[in-house]
């Protein structure tokens, strides 16, 4: 099984470019996948990240029409989503303590069986870019994955019963990490400096995109015009949302400006929890106001850097 | 205390075929009530939702027990929705216009009863202090019934024979709409291009939904059939009812489709008139008579008569007959051919009579020696509609189609 060491600068990861026998099978509308069928199919955890500033229904939809899709294409199992809410070292305009946003994000997941937060990105002393994140989450789940399958001689189902591990749960190979994102933030590898060139094709091509369209912006096109997203298009999934649903977190909070109910646009949980806390208002809008995002801080401060 | 006694009370009503609710449909509510209540002139009481019953046969519509049931898991512990399930309790499809007219009246009612018990109370403290509070118990006004709707059901006011135009009237008149539409769906334009809403625009509000949020049940039953995830788009409580009762799959969905929908049954203009018509009304003869000179004992007489219709029809050649036990009378024509018609029997005139097809009415003109002569039939489900008229008077008869042996 050949395996590809490869050393970057900030963190080590491994890639298994181990090839894998995808069962291609069709799906039925009625019929749901055997369980031998899901066996052999990859699986595949969900990585979300943003602000989440507040978690809104648009956020928890976006998991479930990524899962139908890939489901659907019979080649994917999606095993486990992953939400990942950004550093407040972003600097991004109305941003509010991760501590809250975390907090509510765990509200609104009570109801989730497949879905969990990861609060290291938001942990961290500065902000991390979307590249480190996917490593970070890549490397626990092959820790994990050598745990569960690794070098041990016991047969397989014996590891099974050792580990009360379902037998359709056992994983033949690593599940893939995707990033879960939507149209608009594709659009924004467009924005200059914001995204390294680098880290974009790391995520088209070690890892892999689940994008969900709007339909207001059309990603099919941008794939065709950039050179990168192109070239790995196939790791790009780009889903249609049929639902038009621009439950965009801005919105909410101009809508808790003005007292204006959010009621069935976000968990009632999270809800409560912004009242409760009395989150967003006037002042916690004008955040950041008079800083730039931090990549475009940093992307900057390196370009000074060389003049030298 | 701040009393919102300036204010109107306001109870929404939303009709609509439910199926399933979703969170859109509790959207509307939220968002209507946030609008009207920043005019400052209005304060919402109540909002209560009446799915459609199942006789009004729209494709893909599941029984309504499920569908109240749905509503009822969705409202659940909201302090101001409630569920009406009186119109889909009716045999036959209500007209949106009666249902409002319903819950206006049980508003009279309640607001009524609460008054005497209010007065009642009062006369028991009679002898008690006399009470801080100001007079606003006492004048406690009727709260308003206004439609709430999507931009879809005033654009639907357009279609033809799915909604009569004293109905429209009434609705936007007697009553009012609070319209939920997304950004650049121009309403205002909608409003503009039609008379009778723009006749009571005041009682119009149009509420743009800045948070787009499309769901329409079409997609939301698209995606079960297919096994896709509503999760966030239907309260959760919802998803599970449907799951448990296997609602919604091709053959649910199939339901109902070629029939015709219940409003274009019952307003549809036939253009076949063949058949036996019975008099059920009869209105304003007396008049028209006296304007044909008709004596005092032939129109005594006619007052008393129930006529019935026979009417033969080959294509545009007609045979009119008019059965009564006082009189007879028989009228042959071709639509589009000027014919002499001699009254004979009724005011005994000869006129020169054309009928033409005026859409799916049979007009005629009788040009003689009376003004303004002539008569229209026209056919709206089982009913067969004649106006006759002489000079300003118009007398009105109904009759009803009697059924084939």
């Amino acid at each position: 099984m050949p395996k590809g060491l490869l050393e970057t600068q900030s963190c080590c990861y491994i890639f298994d470019g181990q090839q894998v026998r995808i069962a291609f099978i069709l799906i039925l509308e009625t019929s749901a996948p055997s369980c031998a069928e899901m066996m052999n199919r990859v699986p595949v955890v969900l990585l979300a990240c943003g602000s989440f500033n507040p978690i809104t229904n648009m956020h928890m939809r976006m998991f479930e029409l990524a899962r139908d899709h890939l489901h659907q294409t019979g080649k994917y199992k999606v095993i486990k989503g992953i939400i990942s809410p950004v550093n407040d070292r972003y600097g991004k305009k109305g941003l509010v303590a991760a501590k809250h946003r975390v907090a509510m994000v765990q509200q609104a997941l009570q109801t989730s069986d497949w879905i969990t937060q990861e609060p290291w990105e938001s942990q961290q002393e500065q902000w991390v870019e979307t590249v480190m994140v996917l490593r970070h989450h890549y490397n626990a789940l092959f820790h994990r994955y050598q745990a569960m399958n690794g070098t041990s001689l016991e047969s397989t189902s014996t590891l099974q019963r050792k580990h009360k591990v379902e037998p359709c749960s056992a994983q033949s190979v690593v599940p893939r990490l995707k990033l879960l994102c939507g149209a608009d933030v594709l659009k924004t590898f467009d924005i200059p400096n914001l995204w390294k060139d680098e880290h974009i094709e790391e995520i088209v091509q070690k890892f892999g995109l689940v994008c969900i369209s709007r339909g207001d912006v059309d990603p099919q096109r941008f794939i065709y015009e950039s050179d990168i997203l192109f070239k790995h298009r196939h790791n790009i999934h780009v889903v249609r949302e049929w639902v038009v649903n621009d439950i965009s977190a801005t919105h909410i909070r101009r809508a808790l400006r003005r007292g204006h109910s959010v009621k069935y646009l976000l968990p009632e949980s999270v809800i409560d929890y912004i009242q409760q806390h009395n989150i967003y208002t006037a002042e916690s809008e004008q955040q950041n106001i008079y800083e730039n995002l931090q990549p475009l801080k940093s992307q900057s401060s390196m370009i000074n850097l060389l003049n030298d | 205390m701040e009393k919102s006694s300036c204010r109107t009370e306001v109870v929404l009503l939303a009709c609509g075929s439910y199926n399933p609710i979703t969170n859109m449909h509790l959207r509307m509510f939220e968002l209507a009530r946030d609008y009207l209540h920043e005019t400052g002139k209005y304060t919402v009481i109540k909002g209560i939702i009446s799915p459609v019953g199942d006789a009004y046969k729209k494709k893909g519509l599941i029984e309504a027990e499920h569908r109240l049931a749905m509503v009822n898991l969705a409202i659940e512990g909201s302090d101001w929705l409630m569920l009406s399930s009186w119109e889909s309790q009716q045999k036959e499809w209500v007209e949106t216009a009666k249902v409002l007219r319903y819950h206006c009246k049980n508003l009279d009612n309640a607001t009524n009863n609460e008054k005497k018990n209010t007065s009642q109370r009062k006369k028991a403290k009679k002898r008690k202090i006399e009470e801080k509070n100001d007079s606003s118990q006492e004048a406690k006004d009727l709260p308003e019934l206004m439609m709430l709707c999507g931009a879809d059901v005033i654009e639907s006011f357009n279609v033809p024979n799915l909604w009569k135009q004293e109905d429209i009237e009434e609705i936007v008149g007697k009553f009012g709409l609070v319209c939920i539409s997304r950004p650049g769906s121009d309403m205002e334009k909608c409003v503009y291009e039609s008379d009778v809403i723009w006749r009571f625009r005041k009682n119009v509000h149009l509420v743009t939904e800045w948070i787009t949020n499309d769901i329409s049940a079409t997609k939301v039953r698209r995606a079960l059939r297919r096994g896709q995830s509503v999760k966030h788009v239907i309260p959760d409580t919802v998803i599970e009812y449907i799951q448990k009762h296997n609602l919604y799959d091709l053959c649910s969905e199939n339901k109902n489709a070629n029939v015709i929908l219940a409003p274009f049954q019952r307003y549809s203009m036939s253009t076949d008139f063949n058949g036996t018509w019975n008099m059920v009304s009869n209105d304003n003869l007396n008049a028209y008579m006296q304007a044909l000179d008709i004596d005092f004992a032939v129109r005594k007489v006619a007052a008393l008569l129930s006529p019935q219709k026979i009417i033969e029809q080959k294509g545009d050649s007609f045979t009119i007959k008019t059965i009564s036990t006082f009189r007879n009378y028989e009228v042959q024509f071709v639509v589009g051919e000027e014919f002499e018609e001699t009254t004979k029997g009724l005011d005994n005139r000869t006129c020169k009579s054309l009928v033409t097809w005026d859409n799916n009415k049979l007009k005629c003109v009788q040009n003689g020696e009376k003004n303004n002569r002539g008569w229209i039939h026209w056919i709206e489900g089982d009913k067969l509609y004649l106006e006759l008229s002489c000079e300003d008077q118009v007398c009105k008869q109904v009759y009803k189609k009697v059924s084939q042996a």
